[in-house]
């Protein structure tokens, strides 16, 4: 075979699946771009005319830079307890022994499998004003009477940190896994206490994993609006339940294009700084 | 050491924090009472009962294994000689070696928010004419699952030895008999994961089905969504518990077949 014959083959191999990206990959995202600059609060249809002021709008309004500063602030504590209750999680999962692993693994994964729905509403039942979680705490005797938690932003976080543990978990447990063993054993027989050992060898040797991590939660967490919408309740709004309302209720579609077109552009920024992050540290390993 | 006996306390009360959603749902879904509770109060069937005999939620269910499975199985046509290009062929546009390039936009989907192809593909279903019918529905659910059945297919493809294949057709084999006899079988625990993984992400969505669901062609995630805003009684626990021994069901078989090594390999 010569070389022109593989790289038409190649060519030919990839058409269905190009064809397939082109109609749900390529044409939805060209389309929801031109609509997020369509006049009036129709989608692009050939001959409307276009203007940004669906943007300047989201950027200018205060209703909108509150919903924006609470959407991030959803994403930062979400991401940070995640990562914060996450690590211990994963570090003993990659030092669990094989056979055990595997049924560790599957306790991690497993509710990734059952319908954000379903998870929400479990989380809907278990923090309502009588739920378990109240009923717990006051029968420990932490409180006297209920607290109100669903329908606020903790409800919020402990649902997403809840959804978000597993993409946290697995690629630091990962990363963990492939750190020989042997490195831990010579700090300890060096001297250095656990902590030392932890916060001056392991962690930063799992550092890609946990960026890899953060960067996952972070940007789905942003975008999330099926927590956000039965664990917030109506007053607490996020871009994704505001994408939603715009688009499915109101039917505005330009805003909730535009809306979702800043919720893509913070993902990519954010993937972006984790490339930077991750080539400085490997280079700076490098040198070492 | 005290220490490492409150490490191993806190990894229990963690698994046990991932799970607890899952426990209450199906704890909930046996109870007598009309309303939800946990703890549930008494035990019955009768909310199994009421949902398997209903045929608005038994068409929501069917609905959405139909979508998963033709979704799954288009997933699997496209994406096997994708994969195969990919993996074992030098992919070139004008003389450049876009292979990487390529790569990163077939699996681009799954790091860019759901939300976006959600509504995108609702645009372009309309403008197409396709918005509410239920091709329009396996459209929006092929960009959730190519990604899956495509990395996994990629990693079992560059997992085989080129050698192997060189030998069948050194052999004589064509390279179409090579793929079927050689090939094709040698991928084949990776081909499982990966479609069994699209059944499950395409049967849980949420995010983009809610944008193309209309009345009379609702999935059974968006019509648990639906009905949680106007009744939510133990019904929906009962649908909830059939879900989960469903996608559990899958899942075991995926876990059978492959181990975790394969599972999360990118």
């Amino acid at each position: 075979m010569g070389a022109l014959t593989t790289r038409r083959a190649g060519a030919l191999l990839l058409s269905p699946l190009l064809v397939c990206y082109a109609v749900a990959f390529i044409a939805p995202i060209v389309l929801l771009f031109i609509t997020s600059f369509v006049v009036g609060r129709g989608y692009y249809q050939p001959g409307t005319s276009l203007t940004t002021e669906h943007y300047v709008h989201v950027f200018t309004d205060s209703f909108y830079q509150k919903v924006l500063l609470n959407t991030l602030a959803m994403g930062v504590y979400t991401t940070c307890l995640t990562l914060l209750l996450g690590y211990p999680l994963a570090y003993h999962h990659a030092r669990a022994s094989s056979k055990t692993k595997g049924l560790l693994t599957i306790l991690v994964i497993s509710p990734m499998f059952v319908s954000l729905v379903v998870r929400g509403y479990a989380w809907s039942i278990m923090l309502s004003d009588h739920g378990v979680v109240n009923n717990l705490l006051m029968w420990f005797g932490i409180i006297n009477e209920p607290v109100r938690l669903l329908n606020t932003m903790k409800a919020v976080v402990v649902g997403m940190v809840n959804v978000m543990l597993p993409f946290m978990v697995l690629p630091i447990s990962s990363a963990v896994e492939s750190i020989n063993p042997h490195i831990e054993e010579s700090a300890y027989v060096l001297g250095a206490g656990k902590l030392y050992t932890f916060f001056k060898v392991i962690f930063p040797l799992s550092l890609p994993g946990v960026i890899a991590g953060t960067v996952m939660t972070f940007a789905i967490t942003m975008s999330s609006f099926v927590m956000p919408a039965l664990l917030g309740g109506p007053g607490f709004q996020v871009f994704g339940t505001i994408i939603y309302n715009r688009i499915l209720l109101i039917s505005n579609w330009p805003v909730g294009a535009a809306m979702a077109f800043i919720l893509v552009a913070i993902v990519v920024l954010v993937m972006y700084f984790q490339e930077r992050l991750l080539s400085v540290l490997t280079k700076r390993r490098r040198l070492t | 050491m005290i220490l490492d006996r409150l490490y191993k306390l806190y990894v229990y009360v963690m698994y046990f924090f991932i799970l607890i959603p899952l426990i209450i749902i199906v704890g909930t879904s046996f109870t007598t009472s009309q309303y939800v509770t946990f703890p549930p109060e008494g035990f019955s069937l009768k909310w199994f009962v009421r949902v398997l005999t209903s045929y608005s939620w038994m068409f929501s269910f069917f609905l959405s294994a139909v979508i998963a499975l033709v979704s799954m199985g288009i997933a699997i046509l496209v994406s096997l000689p994708a994969a195969k290009a990919l993996a074992k062929h030098r992919v070139t546009f004008l003389g450049r070696d876009v292979g990487v390039t390529l790569r990163t936009l077939f699996l681009s989907p799954i790091v860019i928010p759901m939300i976006v192809f959600g509504i995108g593909i609702a645009i372009t279903l309309q403008t197409l004419g396709l918005y509410g019918t239920f091709p329009g529905l396996v459209i929006g659910h092929l960009i959730i699952v190519v990604p899956y059945v495509l990395r996994s297919l990629i990693v079992s493809f560059e997992g085989i030895p080129d050698s192997v294949e060189e030998a069948a057709i050194t052999l004589g084999a064509t390279p179409i008999k090579t793929f079927f006899k050689v090939t094709l079988p040698m991928a084949k625990s990776g081909l499982i994961a990966g479609s069994l993984f699209a059944f499950i992400w395409s049967f849980e969505n949420v995010t983009v089905s809610i944008f193309l669901a209309v009345p009379g062609l609702t999935p059974l995630p968006i019509r648990m969504w639906g009905y949680l805003s106007e009744f939510a009684d133990p019904s929906l626990c009962a649908v909830a518990t059939i879900f989960i021994v469903v996608a559990f069901g899958v899942f075991l078989a995926i876990y059978r077949k492959m181990g975790k090594a394969s599972m999360f390999a990118v």
